[in-house]
Protein backbone atom coordinates (compact mmCIF):
# COMPACT_ATOMS: atom_id res chain seq x y z
CA UNK A 1 0.00 0.00 0.00
CA UNK A 2 1.31 3.14 -0.52
CA UNK A 3 0.39 7.03 0.61
CA UNK A 4 -0.10 9.66 -1.53
CA UNK A 5 2.31 13.00 -0.83
CA UNK A 6 0.25 15.28 -3.24
CA UNK A 7 -2.96 15.01 -5.38
CA UNK A 8 -0.31 14.88 -8.55
CA UNK A 9 0.95 11.48 -7.49
CA UNK A 10 -2.87 10.58 -5.85
CA UNK A 11 -4.38 11.09 -9.82
CA UNK A 12 -1.17 8.67 -11.28
CA UNK A 13 -1.43 6.02 -8.36
CA UNK A 14 -5.42 5.45 -8.47
CA UNK A 15 -4.91 2.56 -10.71
CA UNK A 16 -2.75 1.07 -8.85
CA UNK A 17 -4.01 1.36 -5.56
CA UNK A 18 -7.63 0.54 -7.02
CA UNK A 19 -5.92 -2.99 -8.40
CA UNK A 20 -4.75 -3.78 -5.09
CA UNK A 21 -7.81 -3.16 -3.25
CA UNK A 22 -10.04 -5.04 -5.58
CA UNK A 23 -7.62 -8.03 -5.89
CA UNK A 24 -5.02 -8.16 -3.42
CA UNK A 25 -7.21 -7.16 0.30
CA UNK A 26 -10.54 -8.43 -1.73
CA UNK A 27 -12.32 -4.81 -0.87
CA UNK A 28 -15.24 -3.74 -3.03
CA UNK A 29 -14.95 -0.96 -5.09
CA UNK A 30 -18.40 -0.21 -5.17
CA UNK A 31 -17.75 0.13 -0.96
CA UNK A 32 -14.29 2.16 -1.58
CA UNK A 33 -15.57 4.59 -3.67
CA UNK A 34 -19.21 4.99 -1.65
CA UNK A 35 -16.88 5.79 0.97
CA UNK A 36 -14.76 8.49 -1.06
CA UNK A 37 -17.85 10.42 -1.79
CA UNK A 38 -19.10 10.44 1.23
CA UNK A 39 -15.76 12.16 2.34
CA UNK A 40 -15.23 14.37 -0.41
CA UNK A 41 -18.67 15.79 -0.66
CA UNK A 42 -18.26 18.30 1.95
CA UNK A 43 -15.26 19.50 1.01
CA UNK A 44 -16.32 20.56 -2.16
CA UNK A 45 -19.84 22.60 -1.75
CA UNK A 46 -21.82 23.32 -4.78
CA UNK A 47 -22.60 26.27 -3.45
CA UNK A 48 -19.46 28.01 -4.20
CA UNK A 49 -18.32 27.78 -8.01
CA UNK A 50 -15.39 27.30 -7.76
CA UNK A 51 -15.83 24.05 -6.16
CA UNK A 52 -17.52 22.46 -9.03
CA UNK A 53 -14.74 21.55 -11.27
CA UNK A 54 -13.95 19.00 -8.38
CA UNK A 55 -17.23 18.38 -7.18
CA UNK A 56 -19.01 17.75 -9.98
CA UNK A 57 -16.95 14.21 -10.40
CA UNK A 58 -19.07 13.14 -7.45
CA UNK A 59 -21.93 13.08 -9.65
CA UNK A 60 -21.37 10.66 -12.32
CA UNK A 61 -19.16 8.69 -9.72
CA UNK A 62 -21.84 8.24 -7.50
CA UNK A 63 -24.33 7.03 -10.43
CA UNK A 64 -21.61 4.45 -11.33
CA UNK A 65 -20.90 3.65 -7.80
CA UNK A 66 -24.78 2.80 -7.23
CA UNK A 67 -24.86 0.91 -10.51
CA UNK A 68 -21.71 -0.82 -10.55
CA UNK A 69 -21.54 -4.45 -8.81
CA UNK A 70 -20.11 -4.79 -5.59
CA UNK A 71 -18.85 -8.71 -6.11
CA UNK A 72 -18.53 -9.24 -9.98
CA UNK A 73 -17.08 -5.95 -10.59
CA UNK A 74 -17.06 -5.21 -14.48
CA UNK A 75 -13.84 -4.77 -16.18
CA UNK A 76 -15.49 -1.56 -17.89
CA UNK A 77 -16.79 -0.25 -14.32
CA UNK A 78 -13.74 -0.66 -12.95
CA UNK A 79 -11.76 1.38 -15.39
CA UNK A 80 -14.55 3.95 -14.99
CA UNK A 81 -13.81 4.15 -11.42
CA UNK A 82 -10.30 4.92 -11.70
CA UNK A 83 -10.80 7.44 -14.43
CA UNK A 84 -13.37 9.38 -12.45
CA UNK A 85 -11.25 8.93 -8.96
CA UNK A 86 -7.74 10.03 -10.86
CA UNK A 87 -9.43 12.90 -12.81
CA UNK A 88 -10.73 14.29 -9.58
CA UNK A 89 -7.68 14.04 -8.32
CA UNK A 90 -6.13 15.77 -11.27
CA UNK A 91 -8.92 18.48 -11.59
CA UNK A 92 -8.52 19.40 -7.67
CA UNK A 93 -4.61 20.07 -7.90
CA UNK A 94 -5.35 22.12 -10.91
CA UNK A 95 -7.62 24.39 -8.97
CA UNK A 96 -5.51 24.20 -6.16
CA UNK A 97 -2.51 25.68 -7.68
CA UNK A 98 -4.56 28.55 -9.04
CA UNK A 99 -5.87 29.11 -5.74
CA UNK A 100 -9.68 28.60 -6.66
CA UNK A 101 -10.08 26.27 -3.69
CA UNK A 102 -8.13 26.41 -1.11
CA UNK A 103 -5.16 24.93 0.54
CA UNK A 104 -7.04 23.58 3.47
CA UNK A 105 -9.26 21.61 0.95
CA UNK A 106 -6.62 20.27 -1.59
CA UNK A 107 -5.34 18.65 1.95
CA UNK A 108 -8.51 17.18 3.01
CA UNK A 109 -9.18 16.04 -0.55
CA UNK A 110 -6.08 14.54 0.06
CA UNK A 111 -6.60 13.00 3.13
CA UNK A 112 -9.76 11.97 1.85
CA UNK A 113 -8.00 9.59 -0.61
CA UNK A 114 -5.61 8.26 1.43
CA UNK A 115 -7.88 6.93 3.49
CA UNK A 116 -10.20 5.22 0.87
CA UNK A 117 -7.45 4.38 -1.47
CA UNK A 118 -3.76 5.07 -0.10
CA UNK A 119 -4.21 2.63 3.12
CA UNK B 1 -9.14 30.20 -19.76
CA UNK B 2 -9.84 27.63 -18.08
CA UNK B 3 -11.34 27.93 -15.16
CA UNK B 4 -13.25 29.83 -14.21
CA UNK B 5 -15.18 29.18 -17.46
CA UNK B 6 -17.95 31.44 -18.92
CA UNK B 7 -21.71 30.77 -17.88
CA UNK B 8 -23.62 29.08 -20.71
CA UNK B 9 -26.61 31.23 -19.27
CA UNK B 10 -24.37 34.07 -20.71
CA UNK B 11 -25.26 32.76 -24.27
CA UNK B 12 -28.62 33.43 -24.15
CA UNK B 13 -28.51 37.39 -23.35
CA UNK B 14 -28.01 37.46 -27.49
CA UNK B 15 -31.30 36.89 -28.71
CA UNK B 16 -30.10 35.65 -31.99
CA UNK B 17 -27.91 33.40 -30.47
CA UNK B 18 -28.29 29.74 -30.64
CA UNK B 19 -25.44 27.91 -29.31
CA UNK B 20 -23.08 27.99 -26.42
CA UNK B 21 -19.33 27.48 -27.47
CA UNK B 22 -16.93 26.55 -24.64
CA UNK B 23 -13.44 26.72 -26.10
CA UNK B 24 -10.59 26.31 -23.59
CA UNK B 25 -6.98 24.29 -22.79
CA UNK B 26 -7.16 21.90 -21.03
CA UNK B 27 -5.02 22.07 -18.26
CA UNK B 28 -5.39 18.78 -16.54
CA UNK B 29 -7.16 14.90 -17.19
CA UNK B 30 -9.47 15.56 -15.38
CA UNK B 31 -10.65 19.19 -16.58
CA UNK B 32 -14.73 19.29 -16.00
CA UNK B 33 -17.03 21.94 -17.72
CA UNK B 34 -20.57 22.40 -17.05
CA UNK B 35 -24.01 23.91 -18.48
CA UNK B 36 -26.79 25.33 -17.03
CA UNK B 37 -28.81 25.43 -19.87
CA UNK B 38 -30.50 22.67 -21.66
CA UNK B 39 -29.22 21.51 -25.06
CA UNK B 40 -30.98 19.76 -28.45
CA UNK B 41 -27.42 18.99 -29.71
CA UNK B 42 -23.64 19.24 -29.01
CA UNK B 43 -21.00 18.97 -31.79
CA UNK B 44 -17.08 18.83 -31.46
CA UNK B 45 -15.87 22.70 -32.19
CA UNK B 46 -13.41 22.64 -35.24
CA UNK B 47 -10.44 23.81 -33.41
CA UNK B 48 -10.70 20.67 -31.01
CA UNK B 49 -7.98 18.97 -30.14
CA UNK B 50 -9.81 16.20 -28.19
CA UNK B 51 -11.62 14.14 -30.32
CA UNK B 52 -14.50 12.56 -27.73
CA UNK B 53 -16.31 14.42 -25.31
CA UNK B 54 -18.36 13.03 -22.51
CA UNK B 55 -21.83 14.65 -21.91
CA UNK B 56 -23.44 13.74 -18.76
CA UNK B 57 -26.79 14.69 -18.22
CA UNK B 58 -30.27 14.71 -15.83
CA UNK B 59 -31.97 11.72 -17.15
CA UNK B 60 -35.12 11.07 -15.65
CA UNK B 61 -35.63 7.42 -17.88
CA UNK B 62 -32.65 6.12 -15.93
CA UNK B 63 -34.88 4.04 -13.66
CA UNK B 64 -33.18 0.56 -13.19
CA UNK B 65 -29.94 -1.38 -12.53
CA UNK B 66 -28.96 -4.88 -12.03
CA UNK B 67 -27.64 -5.91 -8.79
CA UNK B 68 -25.33 -8.54 -7.55
CA UNK B 69 -27.82 -11.07 -7.56
CA UNK B 70 -28.86 -10.03 -10.99
CA UNK B 71 -32.29 -8.78 -9.89
CA UNK B 72 -33.60 -5.04 -10.91
CA UNK B 73 -33.24 -2.56 -8.62
CA UNK B 74 -34.85 0.79 -8.32
CA UNK B 75 -32.22 3.40 -9.35
CA UNK B 76 -31.84 7.56 -8.01
CA UNK B 77 -28.98 8.45 -9.69
CA UNK B 78 -30.57 9.97 -12.87
CA UNK B 79 -27.73 10.37 -14.62
CA UNK B 80 -26.90 9.52 -18.18
CA UNK B 81 -23.71 10.05 -19.76
CA UNK B 82 -22.96 9.56 -24.05
CA UNK B 83 -20.15 10.26 -26.00
CA UNK B 84 -19.94 12.95 -28.95
CA UNK B 85 -17.17 12.15 -31.09
CA UNK B 86 -15.79 13.57 -34.40
CA UNK B 87 -17.19 11.06 -36.49
CA UNK B 88 -21.07 11.93 -34.72
CA UNK B 89 -22.54 14.96 -33.37
CA UNK B 90 -24.92 14.11 -30.55
CA UNK B 91 -28.49 15.12 -31.50
CA UNK B 92 -31.46 14.58 -28.85
CA UNK B 93 -32.90 16.26 -25.74
CA UNK B 94 -30.43 17.29 -22.71
CA UNK B 95 -32.18 18.24 -19.80
CA UNK B 96 -30.19 20.73 -17.51
CA UNK B 97 -32.17 20.72 -14.52
CA UNK B 98 -31.38 23.52 -11.98
CA UNK B 99 -34.96 23.31 -10.06
CA UNK B 100 -33.57 19.79 -8.66
CA UNK B 101 -31.08 18.02 -7.73
CA UNK B 102 -28.93 14.72 -8.79
CA UNK B 103 -31.32 12.69 -6.38
CA UNK B 104 -27.93 10.38 -5.63
CA UNK B 105 -25.75 13.51 -4.75
CA UNK B 106 -28.61 15.96 -2.81
CA UNK B 107 -27.20 19.60 -3.04
CA UNK B 108 -25.69 19.15 -6.72
CA UNK B 109 -27.78 20.78 -9.19
CA UNK B 110 -29.42 18.70 -12.54
CA UNK B 111 -26.26 20.67 -14.37
CA UNK B 112 -25.13 19.62 -17.99
CA UNK B 113 -20.87 18.02 -17.43
CA UNK B 114 -18.93 18.17 -20.21
CA UNK B 115 -15.45 16.53 -20.05
CA UNK B 116 -12.50 15.55 -21.82
CA UNK B 117 -13.32 11.36 -22.73
CA UNK B 118 -9.47 11.14 -23.88
CA UNK B 119 -6.56 10.27 -22.01
CA UNK B 120 -4.46 13.73 -21.26
CA UNK B 121 -1.28 13.11 -19.42
CA UNK B 122 0.15 16.79 -19.27
CA UNK B 123 3.74 15.84 -17.46
CA UNK B 124 4.25 13.40 -20.13
CA UNK B 125 8.42 12.46 -20.22
CA UNK B 126 10.22 10.36 -22.36
CA UNK B 127 10.69 6.77 -21.32
CA UNK B 128 14.50 7.33 -21.96
CA UNK B 129 15.30 10.77 -21.61
CA UNK B 130 12.88 11.43 -18.68
CA UNK B 131 13.04 14.61 -16.79
CA UNK B 132 16.82 15.25 -18.22
CA UNK B 133 14.85 16.12 -21.68
CA UNK B 134 13.80 19.74 -23.00
CA UNK B 135 10.02 19.31 -23.03
CA UNK B 136 7.78 22.23 -25.70
CA UNK B 137 4.10 21.27 -24.70
CA UNK B 138 1.51 22.19 -27.14
CA UNK B 139 -1.62 22.77 -24.53
CA UNK B 140 -4.43 20.35 -25.71
CA UNK B 141 -8.04 22.72 -26.89
CA UNK B 142 -10.87 21.61 -25.84
CA UNK B 143 -14.11 23.04 -28.23
CA UNK B 144 -17.47 22.27 -27.86
CA UNK B 145 -20.24 23.91 -29.31
CA UNK B 146 -23.98 23.10 -27.31
CA UNK B 147 -27.21 24.25 -29.55
CA UNK B 148 -30.42 25.25 -27.61
CA UNK B 149 -32.91 24.77 -30.43
CA UNK B 150 -32.77 21.75 -33.27
CA UNK B 151 -30.78 21.87 -36.01
CA UNK B 152 -31.43 21.38 -39.75
CA UNK B 153 -27.99 19.09 -40.20
CA UNK B 154 -24.89 18.49 -37.95
CA UNK B 155 -21.76 17.31 -38.08
CA UNK B 156 -18.93 17.24 -35.67
CA UNK B 157 -15.82 18.75 -38.19
CA UNK B 158 -12.71 19.56 -36.65
CA UNK B 159 -10.55 21.63 -38.99
CA UNK B 160 -7.37 20.11 -39.99
CA UNK B 161 -4.29 21.54 -37.51
CA UNK B 162 -1.23 23.16 -38.66
CA UNK B 163 1.95 24.12 -36.96
CA UNK B 164 5.01 26.13 -38.24
CA UNK B 165 7.79 26.37 -36.16
CA UNK B 166 10.41 28.43 -37.31
CA UNK B 167 12.53 28.73 -34.36
CA UNK B 168 12.97 26.07 -31.58
CA UNK B 169 13.96 26.51 -28.36
CA UNK B 170 16.87 23.71 -28.37
CA UNK B 171 18.73 22.91 -25.17
CA UNK B 172 22.26 24.68 -25.35
CA UNK B 173 23.50 22.08 -22.51
CA UNK B 174 23.15 19.35 -24.90
CA UNK B 175 19.93 17.32 -24.13
CA UNK B 176 17.23 16.43 -26.87
CA UNK B 177 13.98 18.63 -27.21
CA UNK B 178 10.83 17.45 -27.78
CA UNK B 179 7.64 19.01 -29.03
CA UNK B 180 4.54 17.40 -28.19
CA UNK B 181 1.77 17.58 -30.26
CA UNK B 182 -1.85 16.71 -29.39
CA UNK B 183 -3.33 13.88 -31.93
CA UNK B 184 -6.63 12.31 -30.56
CA UNK B 185 -8.27 10.85 -33.80
CA UNK B 186 -5.89 12.40 -36.11
CA UNK B 187 -5.97 9.82 -39.55
CA UNK B 188 -2.99 11.68 -41.16
CA UNK B 189 -0.06 13.97 -40.67
CA UNK B 190 2.81 15.21 -43.10
CA UNK B 191 5.82 16.81 -41.31
CA UNK B 192 8.89 18.41 -43.12
CA UNK B 193 11.91 19.18 -41.34
CA UNK B 194 14.64 21.57 -42.72
CA UNK B 195 18.38 21.45 -41.08
CA UNK B 196 20.47 25.39 -41.14
CA UNK B 197 21.84 24.40 -38.04
CA UNK B 198 25.53 24.45 -39.70
CA UNK B 199 25.76 20.86 -38.64
CA UNK B 200 23.94 17.16 -38.75
CA UNK B 201 20.93 16.64 -36.38
CA UNK B 202 18.73 14.17 -35.49
CA UNK B 203 15.26 13.65 -35.77
CA UNK B 204 12.49 11.39 -34.59
CA UNK B 205 8.57 11.08 -34.78
CA UNK B 206 7.15 9.22 -31.84
CA UNK B 207 3.20 8.09 -31.55
CA UNK B 208 2.37 8.01 -27.78
CA UNK B 209 -0.58 6.48 -25.82
CA UNK B 210 -0.80 8.23 -22.48
CA UNK B 211 -1.45 6.57 -19.51
CA UNK B 212 -3.27 8.14 -16.28
CA UNK B 213 -0.42 6.07 -14.42
CA UNK B 214 2.53 8.80 -14.47
CA UNK B 215 5.42 6.79 -15.17
CA UNK B 216 7.68 6.72 -18.62
CA UNK B 217 8.43 2.98 -19.60
CA UNK B 218 6.62 -0.09 -20.01
CA UNK B 219 4.28 0.01 -16.92
CA UNK B 220 3.41 3.91 -17.95
CA UNK B 221 2.60 5.53 -21.56
CA UNK B 222 2.74 3.45 -24.60
CA UNK B 223 5.79 5.31 -27.26
CA UNK B 224 6.41 3.87 -30.01
CA UNK B 225 9.39 5.20 -33.09
CA UNK B 226 7.26 6.46 -36.18
CA UNK B 227 10.08 7.91 -38.01
CA UNK B 228 13.57 8.73 -37.99
CA UNK B 229 16.23 10.10 -39.66
CA UNK B 230 19.84 9.80 -38.31
CA UNK B 231 22.01 12.95 -38.72
CA UNK B 232 20.04 15.02 -41.33
CA UNK B 233 23.04 17.11 -43.10
CA UNK B 234 23.17 20.76 -42.89
CA UNK B 235 20.65 22.23 -45.59
CA UNK B 236 19.01 18.67 -46.22
CA UNK B 237 15.22 18.00 -45.43
CA UNK B 238 13.37 15.54 -44.57
CA UNK B 239 9.34 14.53 -44.42
CA UNK B 240 7.39 12.01 -42.93
CA UNK B 241 3.58 11.50 -43.71
CA UNK B 242 1.38 9.64 -40.99
CA UNK B 243 -0.73 7.26 -41.52
CA UNK B 244 -3.04 6.01 -39.03
CA UNK B 245 -4.45 2.71 -40.67
CA UNK B 246 -1.10 1.53 -40.91
CA UNK B 247 1.15 3.45 -37.81
CA UNK B 248 -1.86 2.92 -35.66
CA UNK B 249 -4.04 5.70 -33.48
CA UNK B 250 -2.00 7.79 -30.58
CA UNK B 251 -3.11 10.49 -28.08
CA UNK B 252 -0.30 12.31 -29.19
CA UNK B 253 2.73 12.83 -31.66
CA UNK B 254 5.93 13.84 -30.51
CA UNK B 255 8.93 15.26 -32.26
CA UNK B 256 12.57 14.29 -30.66
CA UNK B 257 15.23 16.80 -31.80
CA UNK B 258 18.85 16.43 -30.90
CA UNK B 259 20.86 19.50 -29.29
CA UNK B 260 22.80 22.13 -30.97
CA UNK B 261 24.85 25.12 -29.29
CA UNK B 262 23.53 27.89 -31.29
CA UNK B 263 20.82 29.52 -32.18
CA UNK B 264 20.47 28.70 -35.79
CA UNK B 265 17.00 28.06 -37.19
CA UNK B 266 15.72 24.29 -38.12
CA UNK B 267 12.39 24.78 -39.29
CA UNK B 268 9.52 22.94 -38.57
CA UNK B 269 6.07 22.01 -40.05
CA UNK B 270 3.37 20.02 -39.26
CA UNK B 271 -0.39 19.42 -40.47
CA UNK B 272 -2.70 16.96 -38.59
CA UNK B 273 -5.81 16.41 -40.04
CA UNK B 274 -9.30 14.26 -39.37
CA UNK B 275 -9.07 12.84 -43.67
CA UNK B 276 -7.36 9.63 -44.09
CA UNK B 277 -4.59 9.75 -46.40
Amino acid sequence: MTMAANLTSAAALTYDQMRIKALITGSSIKTQLTSFIAAVNPIVPDSIPNNRPVGNWLIPMAALAQTMRGLDMSLSDFNLAVDYVSKLCSVANVQRNAGLITVAQGTALLAAWNTAFGT
Amino acid sequence: MTFPQPPSQDALLNPLSNEFRLRTQLLSNGDLFESEVSAAAFVIGPDSDVSSIQVSYYDPLARYYTNDAGLPVAETSRMSSQIVSVERALVGSFAARMDTDYPQMPGRKGRILLSNANTYLPGWLDAVDGEAARYLRIPPVFDVIQYFQQRPSLTSQRADKTYDFQYTLTDPAGTPTFIVIPAWGRKSGFFTFLNRTGSAQDVRVDGVTYSTSNSPGVVGSRQEVLFTAAALANNATTSYQYDQSADGAFDAIVIRISAWDLNEAFPISVLLSDDPL
